[in-house]
């Protein structure tokens, strides 16, 4: 590969993750990124995820997430109080936030309590055949 | 020139399919967890005369690993927390002391290694404030965080 071509590549490569990264993260102020770093299995049980992220500014804090789940399973969220384990916000185990097959809304978790640290719980549902697990990501303003 | 174009592409593809293959078998069960929970509670300071409670209400789930301990830390800081607020309500400082002495390790915790900013900037600012005489910030983070109920 010539030296020219080679470089062409690094530069496309770099245009491309910025354009993915500036897709996924917008970046309004005063806002943290939510980027759970695990997988939502397949199986469909819960998965609990140790990362936790707390509202730490005044006013209504909110949480909006985007996933796109794909491999034939609808997703489902709901957050949890990273020191109780309960369900905080609106959604529960039995009332969770349903993320439809092959749908990239960002769907919000309503305001969050100031000075509230959350964990999130995600599974997978669908198809008996389904497999694969997916990411997420979300943001929370305030 | 194509070629940096096919490598775009695919990027792209690839970003918005997501899908990727899965890695479920990096979570462990709940019997592992309670594993994790026992070790935890076995080296984890707690206020003098509390045992505080940690359950884990297991639905069939799946738990990464450090779940179990990061749930010891979080309540065994709530139960500090509530032991600092009661101390500086019945006006023992030595008491108050104690907890603000201990509220130091917080920070070699897995808890609050493992998170970003927004949970380190809360809990650090919540223990300056206690420490400054205004422990209202505390007693809200106990109120939105630390209820079993």
């Amino acid at each position: 590969m010539s030296r020219h071509r080679a470089k062409a590549n690094r530069w496309a490569l770099t245009l491309a993750f910025v354009g993915i990264l500036g897709g996924l993260l917008p970046s309004p102020a005063h806002a943290t990124l939510v980027n759970v770093s695990g997988l939502v299995p397949k199986g469909g049980s819960w998965a609990n995820y140790n990362t936790s992220r707390c509202t730490t500014g005044a006013g209504k804090p909110t949480l909006e997430v985007q996933a796109w789940a794909g491999d034939n399973a609808d997703m489902y969220f709901y957050i949890r109080s990273s020191q109780t384990n309960l369900a905080i916000g609106s959604y529960t185990s039995s009332n969770p936030r349903r993320f439809p097959l092959h749908d990239g809304t960002i769907r919000g978790f309503g305001t969050i309590v100031v000075g509230t640290c959350f964990k999130i719980s995600a599974r997978k549902d669908g198809f008996p055949f389904a497999s694969g697990s997916e990411t997420w990501t979300g943001l929370l303003s305030h | 020139m194509i070629r940096p174009l096919v490598v775009i592409t695919i990027s792209l593809i690839l970003a918005g399919c997501g899908g990727e293959p899965g890695d479920s078998e990096s979570f462990q069960n709940a019997e592992a967890v309670r594993a994790e929970i026992e070790a935890a509670a076995a080296d984890t300071p707690v206020p003098p005369g509390t045992t505080p409670d940690v359950t884990l209400n297991d639905n069939g789930g799946v738990y990464e690993p450090g779940f179990g301990r990061q749930l010891v830390q979080g309540r065994a800081m709530c139960a500090w927390f509530d032991y600092w607020l009661t101390a500086l309500a019945a006006g023992r400082s030595d008491d108050a002391e104690v907890a603000s002495v201990a509220s130091d390790q917080f920070s070699s915790w897995d808890i609050y290694i493992a998170a970003d900013s927004s949970y380190t900037e809360l809990i650090d600012g919540i223990i300056d404030s206690a420490r400054l005489g205004d422990p209202t910030p505390m007693r809200q983070f106990v109120e939105n965080n630390c209820a079993l109920t």
